[in-house]
C-alpha cells in the first residue's frame, strides 16, 4: 500500500517511507494484529519480540494449564530420572569386580596396620607420666555426698593441672 | 516445601505449578519477548530449581523470590548466548527485586507480588519509551499498551492507517534499539 499522505512526515526529522519500508511496516502491522489477538505470529523475529516485550509488560499472557503441566513434567523427568538410571555397558559389567577389589584393598590395609602395630602399638611408647589417669583412681566411686558435679570437676582439674606441671617442668622425662 | 525437598514428586509438582504461571507471564516473557524462548527458559528454571531445591533455606518469605532469581538469571544467560548486546542483559540484571516484606505464603502476598512485578515491568518499559521520539512513544502506547485498533490509533494521531503502520514500525525499532538490542539495518 502506498502512503500518499506525505504531508504527515517532517522531512527534517522523519523522512517519508520508501516502498520497501511501507511493505515491511504493513507486514509488521499484520503480525501485531495476530499478537494482540493472542494468535500464532509465526517464526519469531526481533521486532515482534520487542512488541511482545512491551505488551507482556502490561498485559499478562498466560501459558495455559496443559502446556504448563507438560513443561513441569519434562523438567521433572529430566532431573529426577537421572539418579535412578542403572549403570550401563562396561561400567555395569565391571561393578561387582570393582566392589570386590575395593573390599580387598581395605582388608589388606587393615591387616598391614595391625602387623605394623598401629595406633594401639604406638600408644605403649608414650611415657607413663604423660598418660592421664582415670578419675576413678583419684576419687573412687561417686558416693551420694561426694557426687556433686562441681566438686568432682574441681578435683579432676586440679589433678590434671598438677600432672601437666610435672610433665612440663620435667620436660616430659621421667 | 519440606516434602518437596525430601523428594516427594507430587509436592514438587504442586510447588512448581503454583509459581510457574507468574514466572512465565510476569518475569520471563516480558524480558524474553518470544513465547518459545520463554517456555524454554521456564523449563530450564524448573530444572535448576529441582536440582538445587535441597540448598533452599526458608528466610521468612515465599520461595517465589528464589525461583524468580533463577528465572531472571536464565533470561540474562539467554540474551548473552544469543548475541544480544550486553546492555540488555545488564539492564535486566540491574533491575530491583520486588520489595515485598517477608510474610508467610499467603494470597495477600501473592497479590502484592503481582502488583510489584507489574510496577517493575511498567517502569522498565516506561524508562525506555522516554528515550524515543514522542510520536513513536504515542504510537506504541496506543497500539501495544492500550491495544486500540489501527484505525483508531491513526485517527488519534491524525494520520492515515498506512502512516500509522510506518510510525509503529519505526517506533518499535527505536524502542528495541533503546532497550539495548542489536542494531537493525536501516
Amino acid at each position: 500500500m502506498k502512503d500518499d499522505n506525505s504531508r504527515q512526515w517532517d522531512e527534517q526529522e522523519e523522512p517519508a517511507p520508501t516502498e520497501e519500508e511501507l511493505r515491511e511496516a504493513q507486514a509488521f502491522a499484520s503480525k501485531v494484529d495476530l499478537l494482540l489477538a493472542d494468535d500464532d505470529v509465526g517464526p519469531p523475529d526481533e521486532l515482534t519480540a520487542a512488541a511482545r516485550m512491551i505488551r507482556a509488560s502490561v498485559h499478562e499472557e498466560r501459558l495455559g494449564e496443559q502446556r504448563r503441566d507438560e513443561l513441569i513434567e519434562q523438567a521433572m523427568r529430566r532431573t529426577l530420572a537421572q539418579p535412578l538410571q542403572a549403570p550401563r555397558g562396561r561400567t555395569r559389567r565391571l561393578a561387582p569386580v570393582l566392589a570386590l577389589a575395593a573390599s580387598l584393598v581395605l582388608v589388606l590395609a587393615a591387616a598391614l596396620l595391625v602387623w605394623r602395630g598401629g595406633p594401639a602399638g604406638r600408644h605403649a611408647e608414650v611415657p607413663r607420666q604423660m598418660i592421664s589417669r582415670g578419675s576413678d583412681d583419684l576419687m573412687g566411686r561417686p558416693f551420694e555426698d561426694r557426687a556433686g558435679a562441681s566438686g568432682r570437676l574441681d578435683l579432676v582439674y586440679a589433678d590434671r593441672l598438677s600432672g601437666y606441671r610435672q610433665v612440663l617442668l620435667a620436660r616430659g622425662t621421667p | 516445601m519440606s516434602r518437596a525437598q525430601a523428594g516427594d514428586r507430587e509436592a514438587l509438582r504442586l510447588l512448581l505449578g503454583r509459581h510457574s504461571d507468574a514466572l512465565y507471564s510476569r518475569v520471563i516473557l516480558p524480558r524474553a519477548g518470544d513465547t518459545t524462548v520463554a517456555e524454554d527458559v521456564l523449563k530450564e528454571t524448573m530444572v535448576t530449581a529441582i536440582e538445587k531445591l535441597s540448598t533452599f533455606r526458608w528466610q521468612g518469605r515465599s520461595i517465589y523470590f528464589w525461583l524468580r532469581q533463577i528465572a531472571v538469571n536464565k533470561v540474562i544467560d539467554h540474551h548473552r548466548a544469543t548475541g544480544r548486546s550486553g546492555k540488555l542483559a545488564q539492564a535486566i540484571a540491574g533491575e530491583p527485586e520486588p520489595a515485598i516484606l517477608p510474610t508467610r505464603e499467603t494470597l495477600p502476598e501473592a497479590a502484592l507480588i503481582a502488583e510489584e512485578e507489574r510496577r517493575i515491568n511498567a517502569e522498565r518499559i516506561g524508562a525506555t519509551l522516554e528515550q524515543i521520539n514522542p510520536r513513536y512513544r504515542r504510537a506504541i502506547e496506543l497500539r501495544l499498551i492500550e491495544e486500540l485498533p489501527r484505525e483508531e490509533c491513526a485517527k488519534r494521531l491524525e494520520v492515515t492507517v498506512g502512516t500509522f503502520d510506518v510510525l509503529l514500525f519505526r517506533a518499535v525499532r527505536a524502542f528495541r534499539r533503546a532497550f539495548g538490542e542489536r542494531d537493525v539495518e536501516e
